[in-house]
């Protein structure tokens, strides 16, 4: 594919607008609830071994 | 982390006492907006814990996904720009512990790749498996004495029930890294 279709089928983002739909849609959310569980259940049984 | 300069511009969107919040924009055959974020899980060894996440957000659907693979063929600048947020969390938060772990070591997506495998795994390890934390790994691997002038870094191999934290050693196999600032 050249690059002048490749430019035909990039997407416009409205960097303006970026921020507040970025922020509207995921601030305050978490967003990897399946890697906070993991994180949980790895430190269910997880210790130092500092020596 | 190690000041990189062919960085993105991340812009922080969101600070609390739990979550802290960046975007940036990877920009290739598709415009593709990225999300990092550092989420409080509990304490750890008398400090804050905060788990990293990492993923492309799909603004039409509005879902957040770590599993895509975009093809922006930008891969070192995207995990060069999360890297560069992280100094940012310490400063934010102090005396916390960074924890990093790949998506691809849950048992589940083992199993799941199992499942359909394409690589011919056999009943031997599963090559998918482990490849998110690879790159944390080398990267910790490669800078290794230049950042230990800053941090400290731990790991677990993460054996059968046991999940034995130990100060990081080079080439060693971890599925968990830990993050500690030296002087908070």
């Amino acid at each position: 594919m050249n690059k002048a279709k490749n430019k035909e089928k990039m997407v416009t983002v409205p960097e303006a607008g970026l921020v507040a739909l970025v922020a509207f849609r995921l601030k305050g959310v978490a967003l990897f609830p399946e890697k906070l569980e993991m994180a949980k259940e790895f430190l269910k049984t997880a210790k130092l071994k500092k020596a | 982390m190690k000041n990189f300069r062919d960085v993105y511009n991340t812009h922080e969107f969101h600070i609390a006492n739990d979550l802290l919040q960046f975007y940036f924009l990877s920009e290739g055959d598709k415009n593709i907006v990225k999300v990092v974020q550092y989420q409080y899980v509990k304490d750890f060894d008398g400090r804050p814990l905060f788990n990293l996440g990492f993923g492309d957000f799909d603004m039409e659907s509005g879902a957040v996904s770590d599993e895509e693979l975009s093809n922006n063929k930008d891969h070192y600048k995207v995990f060069h720009t999360v890297l560069n947020t992280v100094p940012r969390l310490f400063d934010a938060y102090g005396n916390i512990i960074l924890m990093a772990q790949g998506s691809d070591s849950k048992k589940e997506y083992i199993d799941n790749c199992r499942a359909s495998c394409s690589k011919k795994c056999g009943p031997g390890p599963c090559k998918n498996a482990h490849r998110r934390i690879k790159i944390y790994r080398s990267f910790v691997d490669k800078y290794f004495e230049e950042l230990s002038e800053t941090y400290i870094f731990m790991g677990s191999e993460g054996v059968g029930n046991q999940n034995f934290m130990e100060f990081y050693q080079k080439g060693k196999k971890y599925n968990t890294v830990l993050v500690m600032k030296k002087n908070p």
